[in-house]
């Protein structure tokens, strides 16, 4: 049986049209693992759309790009997709990846008490840097994958078949490596300066519920 | 480096997370800020995007975002402090 890949990509402002162009890295892995892609962009990724296919097209992993609170995930033009004591139960089952602020806080934590689910997100604040001059070409921007190629190792490493628990610990590790690299002495000042917020990243990310999951 | 991590709030209960940051700690972390690649922008927090200045008078305001920008930065030396660099490569290789 196909397995199903829901992904919101908002891009409503620069940070999600960052994250939207740094996605297409595991959408490229996911088509050749020939996973069925569901793919909510711009408008349709809104409440209305998010909550229909998880009801009826039951994806076995969620990816939600966008922003986010303690409690809840967020769409284009930051309409609530999920929120705790709303609609989280349309999670269980299921693994997810929420490249937001905040949301394994509350959200994930509840998520993560259903059976056989497992909510990978952030507990604080997700922090990105990027460059200004690579607004219209965010794919080329080199210090922001920094942080998006280790966030996206999570969504890879899940693809191929690894649990839930190693993908987050390979992801912190990815961080990991990039923060060594920039500990360099030939690593120009400005961009060992970023060491801090990879840092943050790395220890904000968080998996609730079960470790052991594959997709 | 004075901050009151467990400030109380109106009703005298005690709100987590909420740090008062002295004047020491905002030189600190614009001298930090500076360092930042020329047109850096930083995305924190929900939809907020600021250029390296836009974060440096965050601090120096003491907003909610310069806040959170101390917060970074004084986990991170508290990190350094404790070999969190250390363990997490202990860990990791």
């Amino acid at each position: 049986m196909t397995k199903r890949l829901l992904l919101t990509r908002p891009d409503h402002d620069y940070t999600t049209r960052y994250l939207s162009a740094w996605a297409e890295k595991f959408l490229n892995f996911a088509k050749k693992k020939n996973y069925s892609i569901i793919d909510l962009r711009r408008e349709r990724a809104n409440f209305k759309e998010v909550e229909s296919v998880l009801q009826k097209r039951k994806p076995c992993f969620v990816i939600i790009n966008g922003h986010g609170d303690d409690d809840l995930l967020t769409g284009y033009k930051n309409e609530m997709l999920l929120r705790a004591g709303f609609n989280s139960s349309l999670l269980q089952g299921k693994i997810i990846y929420a490249i937001s602020c905040r949301s394994a806080r509350v959200l994930g934590e509840e998520a993560g008490q259903y059976e056989n689910t497992a909510y990978i997100g952030y507990k604080d604040d997700f922090i990105l840097i990027y460059l200004e001059e690579y607004r219209t070409r965010p794919a080329e921007d080199k210090l922001a994958g920094l942080f998006l190629d280790p966030s996206n190792l999570v969504a890879i490493s899940l693809l191929k078949g690894h649990t839930a628990g190693k993908s987050v610990l390979r992801a912190r590790q990815e961080f990991f490596r990039n923060i060594q690299k920039l500990l360099t002495s030939k690593t120009k000042t400005e961009d060992s300066s970023i060491i801090r917020y990879l840092l943050w990243d790395m220890k904000n990310l968080t998996l609730c519920g079960n470790r052991d999951k594959k997709i | 480096m004075d901050f009151d991590k467990n400030k109380n709030n109106k009703d005298g209960a005690i709100k987590e997370n909420i740090f008062q940051y002295g004047d020491d700690v905002k030189d600190l972390v614009v001298a930090r800020l500076e360092t930042l690649p020329s047109g850096a922008v930083i995305s924190i927090g929900s939809g907020k995007e600021l250029t390296k200045n836009e974060a440096i008078q965050s601090v120096k305001e003491g907003n909610e975002t310069g806040q959170k920008m101390m917060e970074i930065e004084m986990s991170f030396l508290q990190g350094l402090k404790d070999g969190i660099l250390y363990d997490e490569a202990l860990a990791f290789n």
